[in-house]
């Protein structure tokens, strides 16, 4: 299948300075993925594992602290093949939107509380299409809102008149207002109820199948995750710690983190004790030596406190980066 | 099974706007329920169902426009004028964010010997060690680790653990959970929901467990009401409740959680209110623009409770 985005061996730490001291945080780490064409792929991972710096560092925010260590972020697209950080801020920007657009984090809130919804779809569409009236602008932005089925009348509201759900749906509708290849969303549905939580995977879904297009989704809600995605990317202290598509991974977890994860969560018709993990994450700047996971992990032994594992494929499709695999 | 709290009636209204265009949100209509002891009992719904409001109420934080709040047969407003440190004794509070429920400038340990302190419980400083050590004992936490530390040292799930401790010191009755675990990492999520079972089962504390996450809720909760727009619309044992929903909103509610589960996918499609606020001022039932099988009678007169197999629903359906 073809690919639209690779990442190749991409680091990007926080770089600080602490009293004099440097301090560096190592948010993402040695991360290799392939996103392919007109899937959904996940990644999950829980708070402070760096999913939303990989993120950052795929679409080329880079603010210090924030800093690319090594690596490459590749773009695929016409048959031709971009490295984001090769190109200048100019070929960057003819990029986004246009082939890769960001629903950010609590994006709900991006909206401009003093102006109308309709005046943030023509500044949007101004700057990326430029040459035509505010009356066409206004009709395009119309025409948007009801082929993805949300009512044209919420142009004319403020951003406080809405709801947390529509704010929502409203700026998933702006990032895709110019059909992109891609659409990288963070977190998306959190801090959403269930029912306009699902009202919003509806809605992505939707565009998905339609434009049949990418989404890469960031969540730490296994749930959305199994019910959205088609492939996922565990991540832990921020490396992928393993990936495979959505059934395998549910079906057969090969990393005992993943299958904390999968089997910590507790489901109607089953009320026998779930644990979680013991211990707790590590904090990305003081990582243990070896696997990141291995003071938690019940099955550590010699290899896993000295030796970090790799990602390696062990199964067609499915990757692990756990001495464990070898071992077996 | 003996009664510990029981609500009867509890209304609070609040206005909103300037004195030209003033309107009246009904944040809790009229909700009646009971916590038995020692039993988990949830209150679930999506923001701005009241839930929190309720708790709030109880807590004395907030004053109910009408209804009564009855403590071991006691009404709750007199009980507090008698004697507030006995109040503050039996009911403790658990809240959302770890973070914010502890002051960064200040150790966490000084939080627990002015509790201590203050409520009278002990008098000198070695007694309070004592005590104190038995309750981070019962969290699975150490002394050590916790003495004469910022709350920035340790992380959320430690935090929240922490604030559970403190709520145990004055060795409450009934613990008041507002969303406790969803700022929690996903890991060490379910380490503090099983902690809230362990109290219940070892200590005897009974629980209102507030949530919108109706998963854990199965999980740990005896009975539980689901609320909506400030009316509890089904009330029962929380199995019957979440495995056999009887009201529309419930029904809704219960599909459309993400189950970790990718062989389930959802046939039917939703609908969202685009605002809140007409939901809040319809008279009669206050699902209705959304409710599969509205009907005519729905939309003048306001349900009352039917009893089906064991819980109450708030629904004509069942008339």
């Amino acid at each position: 299948m073809q690919m639209v985005i690779s990442t190749r061996e991409l680091k990007s730490y926080y770089v600080l300075d602490v009293f004099g001291k440097g301090k560096v945080i190592k948010a993402v780490d040695d991360v290799n993925i392939d996103v392919r064409e007109n899937e959904i792929y996940g990644i999950a991972g829980e708070s402070g594992c760096g999913k939303s710096t990989l993120l950052k560092a795929i679409f080329g925010i880079m603010d210090p602290p924030l800093r690319l260590t090594a690596g490459k972020v590749l773009y695929f697209h016409k048959e031709q093949v971009y490295d984001l950080y090769s190109l200048n801020s100019e070929a960057r920007r003819n990029l986004r939107w246009k082939f890769i657009s960001y629903v950010p984090q609590g994006s709900m809130n991006v909206l401009n509380p003093v102006v109308k919804i309709k005046e943030t779809f023509k500044d949007f569409l101004d700057s990326h299409l430029k040459g035509k009236t505010k009356s066409q602008y206004y009709e395009m932005a119309k025409e948007h809102l009801a082929s993805l089925g949300l009512p044209p009348k919420i142009l004319e509201a403020y951003p406080h008149q809405l709801s947390g759900g529509m704010r929502q749906r409203v700026t998933i509708a702006l990032a895709t207002l110019l059909n992109p290849k891609i659409i990288i969303a963070d977190e998306p549905t959190t801090a959403l109820d269930v029912v306009t939580q699902r009202g919003v995977i509806q809605l992505l879904r939707d565009i998905q199948s339609t434009l049949m297009n990418t989404i890469v989704l960031v969540t730490h809600d296994m749930g959305v995750q199994a019910t959205m995605s088609t492939r996922i990317a565990v991540m832990y202290a921020g490396r992928i710690i393993e990936e495979a598509p959505t059934k395998k991974l549910f079906q057969d977890p090969k990393h005992p983190y993943t299958g904390y994860l999968i089997h910590s969560l507790p489901k109607f018709g089953d009320k026998s004790r779930r644990d979680s993990a013991p211990g707790s994450p590590p904090s990305l700047a003081a990582l243990p030596l070896g696997c990141a996971f291995h003071p938690r992990c019940p099955y550590a032994f010699e290899r896993c406190k000295s030796q970090t594992p790799t990602l390696k494929s062990y199964e067609p499709d499915h990757k692990v980066a756990c001495w464990l695999m070898e071992e077996r | 099974m003996k009664k510990l709290l029981k609500i009867q009636n509890l209304t609070k209204i609040y206005s909103m706007g300037s004195i030209f265009s003033r309107i009246k949100i009904t944040a809790v209509e009229d909700v009646s329920f009971t916590v038995n002891e020692p039993e988990i009992f949830t209150l679930a719904g999506e923001s701005g169902c009241g839930k929190t409001t309720t708790a709030k109420i109880i807590l004395g934080f907030e004053e109910q426009t009408s209804g009564v709040i009855l403590y071991k047969d006691e009404p709750m407003n007199k009980l507090r004028l008698k004697d507030r440190t006995k109040t503050l004794r039996e009911i403790q509070a658990v809240f959302q964010n770890p973070f914010s429920t502890f002051n960064p400038l200040r150790t966490v340990d000084s939080y627990f010997y002015e509790t201590l302190i203050n409520l009278r419980i002990v008098s000198t400083k070695k007694e309070a060690q004592k005590e104190i050590s038995q309750k981070l004992q019962a969290v699975g936490l150490s002394f050590e680790e916790f003495t004469q530390r910022y709350p920035s040292e340790f992380s959320g799930g430690q935090l929240q653990r922490l604030s559970i401790a403190r709520a145990l010191l004055t060795d409450p009755s009934l613990i008041i959970a507002d969303e406790p675990v969803s700022m929690v990492d996903a890991s060490l999520r379910m380490s503090i929901v099983n902690l809230f079972k362990d109290l219940k089962e070892k200590y005897g504390v009974s629980v209102i467990y507030i949530t919108h996450d109706l998963t854990t809720a199965y999980y740990i909760s005896d009975r539980m009401a689901i609320m909506f727009r400030g009316n509890i619309v089904e009330m029962g044992p929380a199995e019957e409740v979440l495995t056999n929903p009887k009201h529309p909103y419930t029904c809704l509610l219960r599909e459309s959680v993400p189950e970790p589960d990718p062989e389930k996918e959802w046939t039917t499609r939703v609908y969202l209110a685009e605002s809140e606020q007409e939901e809040y001022l319809r008279t009669g039932c206050k699902f209705v623009a959304r409710c599969p099988s509205a009907m005519e009678k729905c939309r003048k007169f306001n349900p009352p409770y039917f009893e089906v197999n064991g819980t109450d629903v708030k629904c004509f359906l069942y008339e």
